[in-house]
């Protein structure tokens, strides 16, 4: 079962789908801290505190949305696993595309999982529910 | 080789020269016998002229040779057949003297010759030599020796008498004379009895013989005379040889009789009468006989000849000679002339007619052969300057249809050439034009797909959204709406998914060619099964799958799309309860055929092309799940992989779709 103290970092953009994930959790009682940050950059900052306050204790699962404004989901999975102080963090992507190569691509970060945004919020329900059942994040 | 003619021909070269240098120049003037000038093409047939006239020469002159050689042959086996007989006649001539002189030396060893010693002497002479007629011994008696003469024959023969004929040719007793030249001695006498004693110096020509050997004092030969034997007259000569009073010494050396009466040394003569005939026939009868005449003539006076013999060759049946012909007109005549006793005799052989003829066969034979072989030669020579002749115009033509050809091929060349500069400055420009294209074209299909990277994010978050707000707007006010607008909610969510399936088969539908397929070894019955399990097809429903289905390398996932789009329609689309669909296979030659056959409601024939179509659905949109995408994606997969697909049906008897897949290259 999940820790409930380990945050967790939604990166999004779209104001619905950040509200699509917090009533998730919210449904599925969820109690971990969940961070939001709009952008790959803002993501970067909270993760490292460069300029801003950075999340303590660092989160241990990133929920990414591979479609964001100014650095794309690709590129924020480059930074990441290139920096030596943001090892160990699990990723889940999250997105709308269904697109092999999108998939392919991401699975080359390593990714942890990858979940092709439900129409309905029934799915993605049950998807999160089954994320974060099935996933420790000790 | 025209010195040479010239010289052969003399006059004849001369006129040969003249032609030949007219011809020279008219070839001067004409140079081309292409031209066709009738003297020009003529001329090309010189050699052929020449040949012929060469060889007719040539012909006739080893004609007239050989002719001339086969004359000279001939002519020299009769000559020599003549000398021959010449040879021998003149031999058995110089015996029949020498007879004579033999007497005539018996009566000069011998004072005294008696009646019988003379009959045995010349007994053996006789007997050999067949022509004698008579031999004599003449005596000289002057008028006063006469009686004393007479008185000494008549001891050894009584009636002796000095005989003489008178004018009427009858024998009387001589008169009295100065000399008498009595036969005192004859041989054979039963033949020549008459002549006993008669007196030779009247016979004019026996004593014109006997003056004429007195005087030289040597053997001399008469002119012709008549002999008359048994009525048949002959020619003859008479031959006579004097005899001188020869100093004889008596054993005790005194002199004997040393003078003569008269005053002259001549004590006597031998004397023989021959018979030319009986003379040379022997003779000639020693030799074969050759067919050859011969005739004696004797010379009387300068240019008249008289004919003392002829000799008939034992050849001839009869004499062929014309009567009083001297045979010297003839054509062949060896003469000679033989000298006997200060006389000349001309003997003339002549041929017998039809023998000693030269045989011309052989110059005929020579005539014949060079003049075939002449014509032989002029022929060939005409046919070897004919065809060359040939052969140098069919030259000049293939010559002149070669360098045009090589024209036309230099023409072509120039022209192919100059195509394939165009050629390639059009594949040039295509190559540009293509390249532009193809660049046009790439960049194109990146839009596309860019844009449909785009469409299937940021269509699709709004809708999303759309769907999301709607549900928790009918969750959160549960209690506060009502029944009509919760239904109208629900209307929202049901379209808003409906979008999202038509951006999801857009995009299916577009990624169908842009992504590169992966191949791997798939078991279609396999896919099948796992196809049918996923799809989970309603209770009621059937799908055969047959017991061997084909394993090979393809797209898995693109095969598998096909196979669940056309299931999926099948089932969709049964319009029953229950029902069976039947998977096929087809093994074809380089492809596979696959079918998917439904016993459903079918379709109706106009609807057969437009199911294909993209958004075309032949039910109401608001049908769940009915994008109108399946089979235009069907279609375009299996159009991508270069197969068909068709359609089998009809209204109320099921459908069944038939869709070819390549086997792997």
């Amino acid at each position: 079962m999940l820790n409930d103290n380990v945050p967790i970092l939604l990166i999004e953009d779209d104001r619905v789908d950040i509200m699509t994930v917090q009533r998730a959790f919210k449904k599925n009682q969820v109690k971990n801290p969940l961070h939001v940050a709009r952008t790959g950059l803002e993501a970067l900052c909270l993760l490292k505190g460069d300029g801003c306050e950075k999340i303590n204790p660092p989160p241990g699962l990133i929920l990414l949305d591979l479609n964001l404004p100014k650095m794309s989901g690709f590129e924020f999975l480059e930074r990441l696993r290139a920096d030596r102080e943001l090892q160990g963090i699990r990723i889940i992507v999250l997105t709308s595309s269904n697109e092999p190569r999108d998939r392919e691509a991401a699975f080359k970060y390593d990714v942890d999982d990858y979940i092709v945004k439900p129409h309905s919020f029934q799915e993605f329900n049950r998807a999160i529910g089954t994320i974060l059942e099935l996933w420790d994040l000790d | 080789m025209i010195p040479a003619v010239t010289a052969m021909l003399g006059k004849w070269g001369e006129l040969f020269r003249q032609v030949f240098h007219w011809g020279r120049s008219e070839n001067k003037t004409r140079p081309m016998a292409s031209s066709g000038a009738t003297p020009a093409i003529w001329w090309g047939y010189k050699p052929v002229f020449v040949v012929a006239l060469l060889g007719l020469l040539i012909t006739i002159y080893f004609f007239l040779e050989v002719s001339d050689w086969e004359e000279q042959r001939v002519y020299t086996l009769f000559r020599e057949a003549s000398q021959d007989r010449i040879l021998v006649v003149r031999r058995e001539i110089e015996h029949t003297l020498a007879t004579i002189r033999d007497i005539a030396s018996y009566f000069e060893a011998s004072p005294e010759v008696g009646r019988r010693e003379f009959r045995k002497f010349v007994e053996p002479a006789i007997k050999r030599h067949a022509g004698i007629k008579a031999l004599m011994w003449i005596p000289r008696v002057s008028h006063s020796d006469r009686e004393s003469f007479v008185k000494e024959a008549r001891r050894s023969f009584p009636p002796y008498l000095i005989k003489e004929r008178n004018l009427s040719k009858e024998i009387v007793v001589a008169s009295a004379r100065d000399e008498y030249l009595p036969v005192l001695y004859v041989q054979p006498y039963q033949k020549n009895r008459e002549l006993l004693g008669m007196d030779m110096a009247l016979d004019t020509t026996i004593h014109t013989l006997l003056r004429r050997s007195e005087e030289t004092g040597e053997l001399r030969v008469s002119e012709r005379v008549v002999l008359t034997d048994n009525g048949v007259e002959q020619s003859g000569f008479v031959v006579a040889m004097p005899v001188d009073y020869q100093e004889l010494l008596e054993p005790d050396g005194g002199r004997i009789d040393a003078e003569a009466p008269g005053g002259t040394g001549i004590r006597g003569f031998a004397v023989g009468i021959f018979r030319i005939g009986d003379v040379v026939e022997p003779a000639l009868e020693t030799l074969s006989a050759g067919a050859v005449n011969i005739r004696f003539f004797e010379e009387v006076q300068a240019g008249q000849k008289v004919l003392l013999y002829t000799h008939i060759s034992r050849m001839s049946g009869s004499s062929d000679l014309p009567v009083g012909s001297d045979g010297e007109d003839r054509e062949w005549v060896h003469g000679q002339e033989i000298s006997l006793g200060g006389r000349y005799w001309r003997v003339v052989c002549t041929p017998l007619a039809g023998r000693y003829e030269a045989d011309t066969w052989s110059g005929w034979v020579v005539l014949a052969g060079g003049i075939s072989f002449t014509a032989l030669l002029t022929a060939y020579v005409a046919t070897l300057v004919g065809r060359t002749k040939k052969v140098n115009r069919l030259v000049e033509v293939r010559t002149a249809e070669l360098s045009s050809a090589m024209a036309k091929m230099n023409i072509e060349i120039r022209e192919r050439k100059a195509a394939e500069l165009e050629l390639k400055t059009l594949n040039d420009d295509l190559e540009y034009w293509v390249a532009i294209r193809s660049s046009e074209a790439a960049r194109r299909a990146q839009d596309l797909e860019q844009f449909a990277y785009v469409t299937s994010h940021d269509l699709k978050a709004p809708l999303r959204a759309i769907s999301n707000l709607a549900e928790w707007i009918g969750e959160d006010l549960e209690d506060k709406i009502d029944d009509e607008s919760r239904e109208q909610l629900g209307l929202l969510r049901d379209r808003v998914r409906r979008m999202h399936a038509l951006i999801e088969g857009l995009l299916e539908y577009s990624r169908v060619g842009r992504t590169e397929g992966s191949y791997t070894e798939v078991d279609t019955k396999e896919l099948l099964l796992e196809l049918i399990d996923t799809l989970s097809p309603p209770k009621g429903f059937v799908i055969k799958v047959p017991k061997v289905m084909p394993v090979f390398r393809t797209d898995r996932l693109l095969l598998g799309q096909v196979f669940a789009n056309l299931i999926s329609n099948s089932l969709k689309h049964h319009g029953g309860s229950r029902g069976c669909i039947e998977i096929g296979c087809n093994d074809r030659d380089g492809f596979y055929e696959f079918s998917v056959a439904d016993d459903g409601m079918g379709i109706a024939p106009q609807y057969h092309e437009k199911i294909f179509m993209i958004f075309q659905t032949l039910e109401a949109k608001d049908y769940a799940g009915n994008t109108g995408i399946g089979l235009a994606l069907v279609k375009k997969i299996v159009q991508e992989r270069g197969g068909k697909i068709m359609l089998e049906s009809a209204p109320g008897e099921g459908a069944c779709f038939r869709f070819t897949w390549p086997k792997p290259a």
